[in-house]
């Protein structure tokens, strides 16, 4: 293991090295795989706010740092994005974004929908008509969609992130699908 | 395609166009941390080359550039023998008499090849070796009839 290069070793191994020896060479390689992914994560999350994207990224990546020694060596992966996920529910805590989503779920039921419309869409417009959509999702769902459909993590370790019982997870996935499949059927561009 | 599926390419095609145009911050620690690297290696060159200068000083040799850089010196030598075999023909055969000099060469290699100044340091005569019937009373003309 020792002669082993930083670039052949596991997210697991590198994040035991950092943890053990205080290796910040390891920590440099952890970061440069997942650096850009998290803080897309977050550019997601805050709406398209790069500037803010990026500190949250850095202030993700120093938690790791300064908590190293709290990692039980499970996924390394699954641990950062517990550490993402808080620090987006706190900032979200901090803000006032909360009251325009409660809008965007109200909206739901209103407008019948077409069922035949998904799919008759093309990849393109059905990628456009999904980015505005979740531009307007409410931050927990935004948070529940990243995770099971951007970062593809299991029902098990999402419910592990946000401390939630496993059905509990199923059922806000379940009523996230049906809410977009919805909500994309009533698309204005879509309709036309 | 079920619409699940549907939902997870594109997420995956928006994730992708996102992250390709993100600027990404540097590494936080990289940030706090100076790395001494970049300042020990060019003063422990320094302090090299330095040392070699002082060293050739102190030695009472003239200081020589290339030498601290790991070429020859101009002053390098070279040892070279130069032999000289007499042969005398006996008949239709070829017989080895004497060797008449062996000596050990000292070329300098100057600035200019063409200075370079031959110096003969040592010089080794051999013994010549005696094949006549006075000497060892061997007839070698009777020898070499056959």
């Amino acid at each position: 293991m020792f002669l082993k290069s930083l670039g052949s070793l596991t997210d697991e191994e590198l994040m035991q090295r950092v943890a053990g020896e205080d290796d910040d060479r390891a920590y440099g390689e952890l970061y440069h795989r997942h650096a850009r992914r998290l803080m897309g994560f977050f550019f997601r999350q805050m709406n398209g706010d790069e500037a803010l994207a990026a500190d949250l990224c850095q202030d993700a990546f120093m938690r790791v740092w300064t908590a190293r020694e709290r990692f039980l060596g499970s996924s390394f992966r699954t641990w950062l994005l517990t550490i993402a996920y808080n620090l987006v529910r706190n900032h979200y805590r901090h803000s006032e974004n909360q009251r325009q989503y409660e809008l965007f779920a109200k909206q739901s039921g209103e407008m019948v929908a077409d069922s035949n419309i998904i799919d008759k869409m093309t990849g393109e417009a059905f990628d456009q008509a999904l980015r505005q959509l979740l531009e307007k999702l409410p931050p927990e769902s935004r948070l529940l969609f990243s995770l099971r459909f951007e970062e593809e993590l299991t029902v098990p370790q999402i419910a592990a992130i946000m401390t939630l019982p496993e059905g509990t997870v199923k059922s806000r996935l379940h009523l996230l699908t049906q809410t977009l499949r919805q909500k994309l059927n009533q698309h204005d561009d879509i309709r036309r | 395609m079920t619409f699940e599926d549907k939902l997870h390419a594109s997420a995956q095609r928006l994730m992708a166009q996102d992250n390709r145009k993100l600027h990404v911050p540097q590494n936080p620690l990289k940030q706090k941390k100076t790395y001494w690297g970049w300042v020990a290696t060019p003063a422990a060159a320094v302090a090299g080359l330095v040392f070699g200068m002082t060293m050739h000083l102190f030695m009472n040799t003239e200081p020589n550039i290339q030498y601290v850089f790991g070429c020859f010196s101009n002053k390098a030598s070279r040892l070279e023998t130069d032999t000289l075999r007499i042969l005398q023909p006996v008949h239709d055969t070829l017989y080895l008499t004497q060797i008449v000099e062996k000596e050990k060469v000292i070329f300098r290699q100057a600035k200019d090849l063409e200075a370079a100044e031959y110096v003969p340091v040592q010089e080794e005569v051999d013994t010549p070796v005696c094949t006549s019937i006075q000497c060892d009373g061997i007839n070698y003309a009777i020898l070499s009839s056959n």
